[in-house]
């Protein structure tokens, strides 16, 4: 599972961290009880400070996401699933892509290709 | 001025060692260790994790090589310094522990430490100004069994009794709260030194090479515990000579010990493959 900020984005990076989580929480890609990365891991892997990780978690713990525990460190809290939330997300990125393609002056098959090869990209990647 | 005369002759040697085997290609990862280091961990050698593997075995060999000369080398200095410290053997050391065992195993840990020290970059795509991680977790349990450390901790337990028993009586050679306190230290640094591997900034990788950083990060958690190991066996069995001088019982236990310290220190070495039970080509496929 990777997680993707882009530094120079409007968004803060907290933001981006927490959005993200609570997208693979809400879309079952992370499921309850599975372990998050310390924020030491994460704050490391990514290049930020921890305190913008930790801010990123509080969050999370606040909207009940996740729950931290003495023993496991921060866990995946219950949450339910809502079985349009992962279309819905889908749809919006797409759609979000598609205008950036349209802008760019892509066709569609250039576009399409584009897809694909990120898709394979990611999965190459560990 | 027999003291001076064998530290002069032991620096001399020790020039004309790390002279010769020190030299860059002499401590070059050797096509055979590269291979049967992927051999016997399951990696394929792509030709990046064949570069990875050859670098990673030549920087273990050369930072403990020149950790323990380094060591030699403080040993030697401490012999100077103060003359008739100079020992070879075990509990015949003086409070300031100028005995070469001691300082050589001491080197190759803080090598071992060393080999380990480097910083790897996260994983930012310089084209697009992003970063990307990883959400598997890392702890100490995905790469160690949690055993593996209780042999030292019992040897800080036994350690804390050694001391308080030297409390008690005063009369017991100053060894063994210096054993104790250098136990203590290398204990702590392993420990320490673990948590940094661990947690370790680890990029977003192609499958080899995430399944080879993997394989680094436990063998190189392997090499710090089974140095770390050598050394405290090597240290209790300064300790307990001191105390049970004379004792025939306690002369055996500290002889096993010695023995241990060197058999950690072997298995410390992780590009020594047991030359036999490695199939060369396997890991080529």
């Amino acid at each position: 599972m990777i997680l993707q900020i882009d530094a120079s984005a409007p968004l803060p990076v907290y933001e981006q961290i927490r959005a993200q989580i609570s997208r693979l929480v809400a879309t079952g890609q992370l499921r309850e009880g599975q372990r998050l990365p310390s924020i030491r891991q994460l704050a490391l892997d990514l290049g930020v400070a921890k305190a913008t990780v930790s801010k990123a978690y509080e969050q999370l713990e606040r909207d009940a996401v996740v729950r931290a525990d003495r023993r496991l460190g921060t866990v995946v809290a219950e949450v339910e699933l809502d079985p349009e939330v992962a279309a819905a997300e889908l749809a919006a990125a797409a759609q979000q892509f598609a205008i950036a393609a349209h802008q760019i002056g892509a066709t569609e098959s250039e576009a399409l290709a584009a897809v694909r090869d990120a898709v394979l990209e990611l999965k190459r990647l560990r | 001025m027999a003291a001076a005369a064998w530290a002069i002759a032991i620096g001399g040697v020790l020039a004309l060692i790390v002279g010769a085997f020190g030299h860059r290609d002499r401590l070059a990862s050797l096509p055979v260790d590269v291979e049967g280091f992927a051999a016997r961990h399951g990696l394929v050698l792509t030709p990046r994790v064949e570069v990875a593997v050859r670098r990673l075995l030549a920087r273990h060999r050369s930072w403990r090589f020149h950790g323990g000369a380094g060591g030699a080398l403080v040993a030697y200095v401490i012999s100077v310094i103060r003359p008739g410290g100079f020992t070879i053997g075990v509990g015949v050391g003086g409070p300031w522990f100028p005995d070469v065992l001691v300082c050589v195993l001491a080197g190759v840990l803080v090598g071992v430490v060393a080999a380990e020290s480097h910083h790897l970059r996260p994983g930012r795509d310089t084209g697009s100004g992003r970063t990307m991680a990883s959400l598997e977790v890392r702890d100490s349990a995905t790469y160690v069994e949690p055993a593996s450390r209780n042999g030292r901790l019992l040897a800080c337990g036994v350690g804390v009794v050694m001391l308080l028993g030297w409390f008690a009586d005063r009369s017991v050679s100053t060894v063994v709260p210096w054993s104790v306190a250098l136990l203590f230290a290398a204990t702590a640094l392993v420990e320490w030194q673990q948590r940094r591997i661990v947690v370790r900034a680890r990029p977003v990788l192609p499958a080899d090479l995430a399944t080879a950083d993997g394989v680094f990060r436990q063998q190189a958690i392997e090499a710090l515990h089974h140095a770390g190991n050598g050394l405290v066996c090597l240290l209790l069995a300064h300790a307990i000579t001191a105390i049970g001088e004379g004792s025939d019982l306690l002369g055996l236990i500290a002889l096993a010990l010695l023995v241990g310290a060197v058999i950690e220190w072997r298995r410390s070495r992780m590009w020594a493959a047991p030359r036999g039970s490695v199939r060369f080509g396997t890991a080529l496929s």
